[in-house]
């Protein structure tokens, strides 16, 4: 085994290059684990926690771009809480303290986790995901190309996630998260709910309802036509029929953790109640 | 007449991190050590090729059946002699190496033949091989008085249904750990237990060698529960057959994942429960049928019953536990063995019948205390359970308590209930040391240990009161074999049994420096200077009385109150509030201590704990801390605890048992006021929230047909 | 029966290196000779280093028990690289206090009696530091948040909360309420 501890991105996208199999490693959170059991052993790990083009966030014009090493305690604070509040809700609903100064953003997407946190804001925010390799640069994947399946992604070996750009988008969000824990829990069900005041839509994000992260597109066209923009409101019995729909959309599995029936109930509610406080 | 809220002796050491654990004792040349497991559910060991795991660089050694056999035939050696998979993930061999990842990586390099055997993976798959073990715990394991038959039929009310409570893993933050070395023929050997001498016997045994030659120490134990005892002595002996082939010290660690096979769980129960009435809420009849699993390589049995016998008054009461082997890893006690499953069938009972006898759940419990135990038909040493129903509901404001469902704060619906508690008060022989130092500070010894209850600091409470100095001049001395035999640390035993062994030494020692002339208006420090500047030191040891004709226990009651989300049913468990009996209380900052971790602890039983298992292959599914769910500090409601003392003048010092009772009754307590807040009744553990939505199929834990005989 | 079949997990490959690295730990170097480079840094703390104060009890960053903090921030050691930490500054239980004393965090876990086994102790020692150093005065949530990694299976918590109260009481300067 050899460790690159990279300092610059081309170091690290030398080293990915050398060898597509290679490890890469941020937050450790996922990675760690397997190596002290010795349930693997790879030939190569990248570090990438000292990449400084990896930190920190910049506006592009409209478009939000952040790096992918910033980690879920940044993502929590402001200016997100401001800009993206649904991500910064997001992010303080991942694990403890702890995992959330070590875990990044760019992690959770190319671990592509079905009940990755951050997950439904992003694709209720249609972000696009920034690769990069020695080979052929940058590359902007769209999400609904890039989540492919439970923990697979279209990311290449030899490349690396190293931003992703959200949308700045007038309007409220929410994230909310069911968990039989008040804290340390991984998701049952999650939803995100981004509201676009200019646009007037609508959009849903959904977790560990699915193989990938989902979106509810009837319940969000159900929204656009239904909610009365200029006062902010839904008529009477609205609210409680996006839900239904957001139920719908989701397809939810039997698991350990909930039931599929649980799951598929759990995202209409809080759906259901997303939008109530989005429109409160 | 409580004691001194004393701060906890050991606890700078432990805050600083400079109190050292088995596993962090680091003799020169020390080995780790692997264990490799078995990847079949059941059958037998046919070939052991270890020649790959042999090329890992560091690796030194591979022990398994072969260099057991020496050792003598025991049930804490039969796995490591026998060649016979009993449950995946048993250890068929034990890997040495220069570091952990080393011994890690030989271990999964070792191949291993085996052939297959049918195997039983849930109790289910075998009902019709269920037996009635001769013993449940230290009780017989079947019980007859009256005709709760006939009384049944004649009863103005009968509630009948069955309860089911899952697998708990115990989860001390501490894995179990033994770091072993040889001098000569004498073996020293570190390790997380919470019986030192136990230990040491079972190592003498096993490997015929005079105990005066094996030296066990535990000096701190990072939390037990009931696990770190005899389960993992296999593979602790495997670890000293290596040490003693390589002459190197060695340490094995369990890994979190082992924790969840290797060193025991609590048994899953089905249990058949009927409570028979009269019209006035007075208790006519009890049958209470329980079903468990054991393994197919050990019997163990709790005491899930023993409530239905005595905690209530009642003339007609039949008991029976049952058993059925699977290959699943080995039941052992948990905290609250037996009481925690046992008062969440009978006490989620009672309520069913409060509410169908239109009787207020305390007053029904009132009416139905036992002044004696109906059981053994002897009187209790003491019992202060109707002042712990009287206190804990005027604390709690049970008088003002709603019709159900009917109170909401936001989304939460509120619901209130309680249930009785209890466990019985045992001792064990105990020798206890005190020596009255040149200098006048005190040491005391006792060769139990401390799990973390507290030991450290109430034996040195108990020889600072007696002798009449300040806590500070005592100096506690535990965990270790070169010190005065003393009581395993379970049971809520060890206090009780320490009281007398060391009021008995403290008075040798008194009635020593009398004779020598201590005169009356001397310090002790002033006396032993004078009269005995070497320093003096007395012994006292104490038998544990079998109390036949009185019966001791502990008693509790406790108060809780939940919200369940309306839409998403959520359960949060916003306040706690309860009583408990204990005798004399020798230091409420710790007991308190102790209530509080033991409600937590049911709490977890309650709402998120379950080891779930494979049923096609009976592997453990998600045996890490991610998966099986422990309460977390955000978990954590309001607590208001009461201790009510007691005057036990039968019990010596009046001291019984605390650690237990916080750990059951708070089960039925809050499915309890979860039907309170929504109507829907669980019997069934953990509570889930799945269960709680009407309109859900509900999550069956397995379906049995009807055990009744 | 069924016929005898072979099981085996084998590992990838040899290649294993070790190296030789300094840890700047507590404003000290320490020096690693011979580590296998896939060492986490609690292993090299625990096992290399002679530092036990950073507990080892399920090595997946559930429990909270090996809380160290890395330039600053508040981490699982379990889950870090030791050799991708050459160049960062840990703090250590055993930095805590220079003179071997008492912090006053320390000392409020003994006077609230939040301490049991013990086993879990030195981390919630750090993260209850880690908190108040970025929220003096923490609110009941924001207390229950910050703790939550940290799992304890003997105190019931309740304890701990009235130790981060005794802190925060302390350093406000009002009168102490240890009892």
């Amino acid at each position: 085994m050899t460790v690159v501890t990279a300092t610059s991105l081309d170091e690290a996208l030398d080293a990915l290059a050398g060898d597509p199999s290679a490890q890469l490693l941020a937050g450790g959170t996922d990675f760690m684990v397997e190596v002290s059991f010795a349930h693997r052993r790879p030939a190569s790990i990248v570090t990438l926690r000292r990449v400084d083009e990896l930190k920190g966030w910049w506006r592009d014009g409209d478009t939000l771009v952040l790096g992918a090493g910033m980690t879920y305690t940044e993502l929590q604070a402001e200016p997100f809480l401001d800009v993206v509040p649904g991500l910064a809700q997001a992010a303080r609903t991942v694990g403890s303290p702890q995992i959330r100064n070590a875990g990044t953003i760019g992690g959770n997407i190319a671990t592509g986790s079905p009940a990755g946190d951050t997950l439904p804001v992003l694709v209720a925010l249609d972000a696009v995901i920034v690769l990069q390799s020695a080979a052929d640069g940058e590359r902007r994947v769209p999400w609904n190309e890039f989540f492919l399946g439970p923990k697979r992604t279209a990311r290449r070996g030899d490349e690396l996630v190293t931003a992703v750009r959200v949308p700045v988008v007038h309007g409220r969000q929410e994230y909310l998260k069911v968990g039989t824990r008040n804290a340390m829990v991984i998701s049952v069900a999650g939803v995100a709910l981004v509201m676009d005041d200019d646009a007037h839509t609508v959009r849903v994000g959904l977790g560990s309802v699915g193989p990938v992260p989902l979106r509810a597109p009837a319940a969000e066209a159900f929204a656009d036509s239904t909610i009365d923009w200029a006062t902010m409101t839904i008529p009477d019995g609205g609210a409680a029929q996006f839900g239904a729909l957001v139920s719908a959309a989701a397809s939810p599995i039997d698991d350990q953790r909930s039931t599929a029936a649980y799951r598929r109930h759990a995202v209409g509610v809080c759906a259901r109640r997303a939008l109530q406080r989005c429109l409160s | 007449m409580s004691g001194e809220r004393a701060r906890r002796i050991e606890g700078a050491l432990k805050v600083t991190g400079r109190a050292e654990y088995a596993g962090e004792v680091r003799p020169d040349g020390m080995l780790h050590a692997a264990l490799v497991q078995a990847e079949i559910t059941c059958g037998d060991v046919v070939g052991i090729d270890d020649s790959a795991a042999r090329h890992t660089p560091g690796f030194v050694d591979q022990v398994s059946y072969d260099d057991a056999r020496s050792l003598a035939p025991s049930t804490a050696t039969a796995l490591i002699r026998e060649p016979v998979v009993h449950f995946p993930g048993q250890p068929v061999g034990l890997t040495a190496a220069d570091t952990l990842l080393a011994a890690r990586t030989a271990a999964a390099r070792v191949r291993v033949d085996y052939v297959e055997r049918p195997s039983v993976a849930a109790i289910d798959q075998a009902l019709d091989e269920a037996y009635a073990p001769a013993m449940a715990g230290r009780i017989i394991g079947a019980s007859h008085r009256g005709d709760p038959a006939v009384a049944l039929t004649g009863a103005h009310l009968v509630v009948r249904n069955r309860y089911q409570t899952a697998v708990n893993n115990h989860h001390p933050m501490e894995p179990h750990v033994v770091v072993c070395w040889w001098e000569g023929e004498q073996v020293v050997v570190h390790t997380s237990t919470q019986a030192v001498y136990g230990t040491r016997a079972i190592i003498a045994h096993a490997l015929a060698m005079p105990a005066d030659d094996v030296r066990v120490v535990c000096r701190y134990l990072g939390g037990g529960f009931g696990c770190k005892g005899q389960l993992w002595w296999p593979w602790m002996l495997w670890t000293l057959t290596a040490s003693k082939r390589t002459g190197r010290p060695i340490r094995l660690e369990l890994t979190r994942a082992q924790m969840f096979t290797l060193v025991g769980r609590r048994q899953e129960t089905v249990q058949d429960l009927a409570v028979g009435f009269d019209a006035t809420g007075r208790l006519v009849a009890i049958e209470h049928d329980v079903l468990a699993q054991t393994s197919t390589h050990g019997e163990y049995c709790d005491t899930t019953a023993e409530v239905s016998r005595r905690l209530y008054a009642c003339p007609n009461v039949r008991t029976l536990h049952r058993l059925v082997r699977t290959n699943e890893p080995q039941p052992i006690p948990m905290r609250a063995p037996g009481t925690a499953p046992g008062t969440f069938a009978l006490e989620s009972a009672l309520d069913e019948a409060a509410e169908q006898l239109g009787i207020d759940p305390v007053e029904l419990r009132v009416r139905n205390f036992a002044d004696h135990d109906h059981d053994a038909d002897v009187p209790w040493s003491s019992n202060s359970l109707l002042q712990c129903y009287q206190v804990a509901a005027d604390r709690f404001g049970w008088a003002q308590r709603p019709a159900s469902a009917t109170v909401v704060d936001g989304r939460w619906r509120i619901g209130w209930g309680m249930a009785t508690t209890c466990y019985p008060a045992h001792r064990q022989p105990c020798r206890v040391r005190v020596r009255l130092q040149p200098d006048g500070t005190i040491v005391v010894q006792c060769g139990t240990q401390d799990m973390g209850s507290g030991t450290y600091t109430v034996l040195a409470q108990m020889v600072a009161d007696a002798l009449g100095v300040p806590l500070s001049q005592v100096t506690v001395e535990l965990g270790d074999t070169l010190l005065p035999e003393g009581p395993f640390s379970g049971g809520s035993q060890v206090t009780a049994s320490m009281f007398p062994a060391a009021r008995q030494a403290t008075d040798a020692l008194r009635a020593q420096l009398a004779e020598l002339g201590m005169g009356h208006d001397e310090t002790l420090a002033d006396a032993v200077q004078r009269i005995a500047p070497d320093g003096i030191e007395a012994e006292g040891a104490a038998t544990a009385n079998a109390d036949i004709d009185v019966r001791c226990m502990s008693f509790g009651a406790i108060f809780t109150e939940v919200g369940v989300d309306a839409d998403l049913a959520e359960i949060r468990v916003r306040r706690v509030t309860a009583a408990f009996a204990t005798g004399r209380v020798l230091n409420p900052l710790l007991t308190e201590s102790q209530h509080i971790g033991g409600l937590i602890g049911g709490i977890g039983m309650t709402l998120l704990e379950q080891t779930v298992t494979d049923r096609s292959s009976g592997r453990i599914i998600g045996d890490n801390l991610a998966d099986y769910l422990v309460p977390v500090h955000a978990d954590m409601p309001e607590f208001d605890i009461a201790l009510i003392d007691e005057d036990d003048t039968y019990l010596p010092g009046g001291v019984k048992g605390v650690g237990m009772l916080g750990t059951a009754g708070i089960q039925a307590a809050i499915a309890n006021a979860i039907h309170h807040a929504t109507g829907t009744r669980v019997r069934h553990l953990p509570i889930r929230i799945e269960d709680l939505l009407h309109e859900l199929p509900a999550t069956t834990p397995g379906a049995l047909p009807s055990m009744s005989e | 029966m069924t016929a005898p079949q072979a099981h085996s997990n084998e590992p990838t490959n040899d290649h294993d290196v070790t190296v030789g690295y300094s840890l700047s730990i507590n404003g000290g170097t320490h020096p690693v000779q011979d580590a296998w480079i896939g060492e986490s840094l609690l292993y090299v703390l625990r096992e290399r280093l002679g530092l036990p104060g950073a507990k080892n009890a399920c090595e997946q960053g559930e429990c909270g028990s090996c809380s160290v903090v890395l330039d600053g921030t508040l981490v699982c050691s379990c889950l870090v690289l030791a050799a991708d930490a050459v160049g960062s500054e840990i703090a250590t239980i055993e930095g805590l206090s220079a003179d071997g004393g008492l912090t006053d965090v320390q000392q409020a876990f003994l006077d609230a009696g939040a301490v049991q086994c013990g086993f879990c102790t030195t981390g919630l020692v750090m993260s209850v530091h880690d908190m108040l150093d970025t929220t003096p005065a923490p609110t009941d949530l924001e207390r229950r948040e910050a703790i939550s990694g940290n799992l304890c299976r003997c105190t019931g918590y309740g304890r701990i909360f009235e130790a981060i109260d005794l802190v925060v009481t302390r350093r406000s300067g009002s009168p102490a309420g240890a009892s």
